[in-house]
């Protein structure tokens, strides 16, 4: 069968980068096992939409937005299976329960999300019994299906999902008996803190790690080493980690990645020309609405490439350093602007990203208040600033 | 629960590997079997939880049962797990030494396995070795390469027994602790600690970590000790082509670097002295893998790491398998069953059912077909599956490409737990560890089983996935 586009993946990248390219006027044909919406569907609190809708939602009905204008594009096909396969010559093989079809695409745009990192991947020490999940699991055990997990929980990890976790599992009517950070900051902004853990009064505990996990049949205690090395033990049946997510790789293992993951221009394409990629599949983010942004860029020039209309040929290199722990995209195509999304790995209170040349020399600030390791900090750049390839540092301005 | 429905002639206390390669070999007689296994299922304890290596056997002792039955069981392997539907990949291993001193150690291992009785052994040079596995550590001075060994999926080789043992008339009783026996004129009645009993004319002690106290139970006296293996797991491509192995040492034969059936690969066993018998993983256990691994296969530790795990080994004081009668009536142990005894149960279970001199039951099939797999097949006989049984197209879980099909056929075949379709099928071993399908498998289990959601288990009674509403 044959495609212009072949988008993999219908969550918050996919659903956007789908219809961008529909648009366009490229037929699409859109890959999705689960549900459309992916991770999203999961989501009951009102956290989305701000950005791209001017108006807060619950992750449903963000989803909502886009599948009620899937519809009116019949350029795009909805097909709900697994890829299996996917080659460097862009052919894809899809299994459902229709069979097994092989795709053969002009471009494709990988957003096929990420996956949650579990207890297994922690230096955790102890058992392995019942009553440990990851956050996306005890999120959609709760949210979709409507079970009920445990009674007493210790979250592990204070980013975005392990405080919208803690909030949604004590509105469940399990006690979160406390958060625990193994740095000795948060990883979310401070307003989040309080929304999910302040106004519940969950205790976030700074620099402590869960040490082990006790327990033969059900979790029945956690021991929480703290950073002066004394120890506590929590009783509790439920462990939730949220330990941080991974982009979901096995794919496309023939794309070469760069030293932090796989790297791509401001069209979002890789260096694996006509392979776009988008969302929590290239890097992983918080919020959706920045993850639908990119998707809207990569299904928009990933219809331009199949339809041979425009395919960029310069682009100078963005390249993180010091305290700039990655950044993407890595290549700016020449003569546009972009959008660079920056993470640092330390906070940073009163920032500027300066930007440099080869020589070390500053050719551009941008002021930003504060940077933490647990967001994305967005700015702009104009085509004019970038004009040869850059190094960006973060300074504090002391 | 099991009342007193019939007199077996062989009760198996124990549903590991040797209980049940043993409860096979005895339905190739005219005799009636029966397994009690304390557990949901089988393959709960070490079986489940080792390197699943086929050892050629140049480690063990010569003169020691465990001498014995290594070599004569890694010579049955390969057409034993062919019958059985098993995957063996003869791999190959490689020993490798540093420096000089440890060069002498090659030749006295070299010896020990011709002793043993063990073919294609040699010891190789340095370039030989690299060549043969490119990425093993450059500073070898020498290596011990032992054509014959391979690798196996542990699991599938203790299901399979257990299925072929089923259709050739053995049953299985799961749940049954035994904790009670009672010695009649002929015969030995066991208790369970739920309140059932078996009775039968012999009873053979499987019981792998619970030896020591089946032992007792039973009249006897062993001592046995523990001793925990913790391993890492990571994802594909594997980083080695066969078992890389150091030198042994007092504790063993140290951690190695390995690949799985599954092609994915793993470094461990460490060895811990465990007081108590549930397998646990120590915090910083990571760290000292990565070293130990390191030096055999430098930038191992940066491979993509999936999880980790432990399985318990229980040896004799000795270290020797331990195969004998008791002192009271019909009592057998079949116990120190540590590591090769992977390896060794096709050569004890035969060895031990052949010496009771019974008569050959004709109708015995020794074939056993493996569940259809859609992952690894062809897009043409992909489509084929699914057009037989549209199930095999809802792949349930992604990352090692498991369908509904598929999960049906292993609650059939007797999975009853999470953990149960995850050894059978894989599901859960990949990169999401269950995350994203673990719910999903409930779900089946639930439907498939006629029960309700909160009653599916992970794995021992009472480890349910949710709570159920009075919780
Ligand atoms: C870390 C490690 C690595 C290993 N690597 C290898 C290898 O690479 N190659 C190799 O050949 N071998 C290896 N082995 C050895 C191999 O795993 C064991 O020899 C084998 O699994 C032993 O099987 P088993 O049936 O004796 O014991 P188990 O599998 O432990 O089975 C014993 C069963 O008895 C049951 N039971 C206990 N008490 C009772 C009771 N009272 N009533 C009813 N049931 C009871 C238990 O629940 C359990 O299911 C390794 C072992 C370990 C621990």
């Amino acid at each position: 069968m044959q495609t212009d586009v072949l988008v993999i993946g219908g969550g918050a990248a996919g659903l956007a980068a789908a219809i961008a390219a529909a648009e366009k006027g490229a037929n699409v044909t859109l890959v999705e096992s689960g549900t459309l919406g992916g991770t999203l569907v999961r989501r009951i609190d009102d956290s989305f939409g701000k950005q791209i809708f001017g108006e807060v939602m619950t992750g449903r009905e963000y989803v909502r937005r886009f599948t009620d204008k899937l519809s009116l594009y019949p350029r795009i096909r909805v097909v709900k299976g697994v890829v299996t396969a996917l080659g460097a010559d862009k052919t894809a093989e899809i299994v459902s329960t229709d069979g097994c079809r092989v795709y053969k695409a002009k471009a494709v745009v990988l957003a096929s999300g990420s996956r949650e990192r579990t207890v297994g991947m922690l230096d955790v020490g102890g058992t392995h019994p019942a009553g440990i999940m990851t956050a996306g699991a005890a999120l959609k055990a709760m949210n979709v299906d409507g079970r009920r997990i445990g009674t007493r929980a210790v979250v592990i990890g204070s980013g975005e999902s392990g405080l919208t976790a803690a909030r949604r599992l004590t509105l469940e009517g399990v006690k979160v008996e406390c958060v625990t950070e193994r740095m000795p900051y948060s990883a979310c902004t401070p307003d989040m803190k309080v929304y999910c853990l302040d106004d519940y009064r969950i205790p976030l505990l700074l620099s402590a790690e869960v040490s082990e996990i006790r327990g033969d049949v059900r979790v029945r205690e956690v021991v929480i080493l703290r950073s002066g090395g004394e120890e506590q033990t929590v009783r509790c049946d439920l462990v939730v980690v949220a330990a941080g997510r991974m982009p979901l790789s096995a794919l496309y293992g023939f794309i070469k990645p760069g030293a932090k993951g796989i790297e791509t221009d401001s069209h979002c394409m890789t260096c694996s020309a006509g392979f776009f990629i988008c969302g929590n599949a290239l890097h992983v983010r918080s919020g959706a609405d920045n993850v639908s942004e990119e998707g809207r860029i990569a299904g928009g020039y990933a219809a331009e490439y199949a339809l041979k209309r425009r395919i960029a040929e310069k682009a100078y290199w963005l390249t993180p350093t010091g305290n700039v722990s990655a950044l993407w995209p890595q290549r700016i195509v020449a003569g546009e602007g972009a959008t660079v999304a920056v993470r640092v790995n330390r906070p940073i209170r009163s920032a500027c990203l300066a930007f440099k040349d080869g020589t070390g020399k500053t050719v551009m600030r941008k002021e930003k208040l504060t940077m933490i390791p647990g967001d994305e900090t967005r700015i702009y750049l104009d085509a004019e600033d970038v004009t040869q390839n850059l190094y960006v540092v973060a300074e504090e301005n002391l | 629960m099991l009342y007193n429905v019939r007199m077996y002639d062989f009760c198996i206390i124990g549903g590991g590997v040797i209980g049940c390669a043993v409860a096979r070999e005895l339905t190739r007689y005219k005799t009636g079997v029966v397994v009690v296994e304390s557990r949901e299922d089988v393959c709960t304890g070490a079986s489940g939880a080792n390197s699943g290596i086929i050892h050629a056997g140049y480690d063990p002792v010569p003169g020691t049962l465990k001498a014995k039955y290594n070599a004569l069981g890694a010579k049955m392997f390969p057409s034993y797990a062919a019958a059985l539907g098993v995957p063996f990949v003869r791999t190959g291993s490689l020993l490798v030494a540093f420096g000089e001193s440890e060069k002498d150690m090659l030749r006295v291992l070299l010896e020990r396995g011709e002793k043993n009785g063990v073919k294609n052994l040699r010891v190789i040079k340095k370039e030989e070795a690299l060549a043969l596995e490119p990425y093993v550590s450059p500073e070898l001075s020498a290596a011990l390469y032992s054509a014959d060994a391979g690798i196996t999926n542990p699991f599938e080789l203790t299901y399979a027994l257990k299925e072929n043992a089923e259709k050739n008339g053995a049953r299985f009783e799961f749940g049954f602790e035994a904790v009670t026996c009672e010695h009649t004129a002929d015969a030995i009645k066991l208790g369970s600690a739920s309140g059932g009993y078996v009775t039968a004319k012999n009873v053979i002690n499987c019981a792998g970590e619970g030896a020591g106290p089946v032992a007792r139970l039973l009249g006897d006296l062993v001592y046995m000790k523990h001793r925990m293996g913790e391993y890492v797991l990571f994802d594909k491509p594997s980083a080695v082509r066969m078992p890389v192995f150091g030198v042994p040492d007092e504790r063993g034969k140290g951690v190695l670097v390995s690949p799985a059936v599954s092609g994915k690969f793993f470094i461990g066993p460490t060895s811990v002295e465990s007081k108590r018998v549930n397998p646990y993983f120590r915090r910083g256990a990571v760290r000292e893998l990565f070293s130990a691994a390191e030096k055999l296969v430098p930038g191992v530790s940066c491979a993509p790491r999936l999880t980790k795990y432990a399985g318990m080994r229980t040896a004799a004081a000795d270290g020797d398998f331990h195969i004998f009668k008791g002192g009271r009536g019909n009592v057998w142990h079949i116990i120190g069953t540590d590591s090769p005894g992977l390896t060794a149960a096709p050569a004890i279970a035969s060895a031990f059912a052949r010496s009771f001199g019974l008569e050959r039951e004709p109708s015995f099939d020794p074939v056993r077909h493996g569940i259809v797999r859609i992952a690894g097949k062809s897009a043409a006989e992909k489509q084929a599956l699914i057009s037989c049984d549209s199930r095999y197209g809802n792949i349930v879980c992604r990352c090692e490409c498991v369908s509904e099909a598929e999960v049906i056929e292993a609650i059939k075949r007797g999975a009853r737990t999470v953990d149960g379709v995850k050894k059978r099928l894989g599901t859960g071993m990949g990169k999401c560890q269950g995350s994203g399908c673990d719910d999903k498998i409930a779900a089946l289990l639930a439907r498939e089983l006629g029960k309700s959601i909160e009653n599916v288990d992970k794995n021992v009674c009472g480890s349910g996935l949710y709570l159920g509403e009075d919780a």
